[in-house]
């Protein structure tokens, strides 16, 4: 398995099936049987489901209890206390869709206060694995090597 | 997911206490799911706003931040390896990447968590036991007690033939 003989086929055989794996999650995703954009294609039906926002960037306030979130699915709109909320923040929604006027009612909701330090700590690590890099691994006899 | 900082102290705590050989390639496997996975789906994310990406881009790094696809990629990146070297980076690459994976699985997302039998079953799994930011403040102290435990040895690993009165 992880000999030189036919290595360049194993890598390929290896990458096509990670292809196959992101054709076939992205066919899952869009097709999800449930979520915002079932719930909007047939809003009667699917009245009262619950649906779970989790990590989504509020985008709008539109008043005191109107407010809009977007991650892949741009603006969504959700009803909910907008006090001490802000554009850009972070949150994690739990809320029960509305057909008659496609929203989501917020009955559950998360600020991730610590969102952007968790966002700069990944900044740094990768800045640092990328200084780490060359001082860990070099390239020797046709393949990387650790050093040291 | 936890932060990156965490991951790869956490790695390296780990690998103080055990062999030491393949370090730096245990500690990238703890930063490679994340690296591979969300840092390009967030470029062609944000890249909607100016253009039309397919949904692949969007959504097709995701199974590399699933056990099938850590165990396919740390096997092709394996290969990449020198011959004599490729079966230890292989163990040491997965072994990083599961180690991640564990870490990210303490999380909270609100019931959302991660589908870990990917292709076979789509049901997301999470233990709920921390806030997906719980990490954060804990992240440089952790990095600095792995750093201090990793250059001056975990106790266990002194050579063997010390006895206790010898300690």
């Amino acid at each position: 398995m992880l000999s030189d003989r036919h290595r360049w086929l194993k890598l390929s055989a290896a990458l096509l099936l990670l292809v196959l794996l992101a054709a076939r999650y992205t066919h899952y995703a869009d097709h999800l049987p449930f979520g915002w954009r079932v719930c909007v294609s047939e809003p009667e039906a699917h009245d009262g489901k619950t649906l779970v926002f989790p990590i989504y960037t509020v985008t709008r306030i539109d008043g005191p209890d109107r407010y809009a979130i977007s991650k892949v699915i741009q603006d969504i709109p959700v009803q909910g206390d907008t006090e001490g909320l802000e554009a850009g923040m972070t949150v994690s929604i739990r809320a029960t869709f509305r057909g008659e006027d496609r929203i989501a009612v917020q009955t559950e909701r998360h600020q991730h206060t610590l969102r952007a330090h968790k966002k700069a700590l990944g900044i740094l690590a990768l800045l640092a694995a990328l200084i780490a890099a060359p001082l860990a691994f070099t390239l020797r006899d046709g393949g990387i090597t650790e050093r040291g | 997911m936890a932060d990156l900082v965490t991951h790869a102290a956490v790695g390296l705590l780990l690998k103080s206490m055990t062999a030491r050989r393949h370090t730096a390639v245990f500690i990238a496997g703890t930063l490679l799911p994340d690296l591979l996975s969300r840092l390009p789906s967030m470029i062609c994310s944000a890249a909607r706003v100016v253009v039309e990406v397919p949904s692949l881009l969007i959504y097709g790094w995701d199974p590399l931040h699933t056990p099938a696809g850590m165990l396919l990629s740390s096997y092709a990146i394996s290969l990449l390896f020198a011959a004599e070297h490729r079966r230890g980076v292989f163990l040491n690459m997965l072994g990083g990447m599961l180690l991640h994976m564990a870490v990210d699985l303490l999380q909270s997302h609100l019931g959302v968590g991660y589908p870990l039998l990917f292709p076979f079953s789509t049901h997301a799994f999470e233990l709920g036991l921390i806030g997906s930011e719980a990490t954060v403040p804990l992240a440089i102290p952790l990095a600095i007690l792995a750093w201090v435990v990793w250059r001056r040895g975990w106790p266990s690993s002194e050579p063997s033939g010390t006895t206790t009165a010898e300690r």
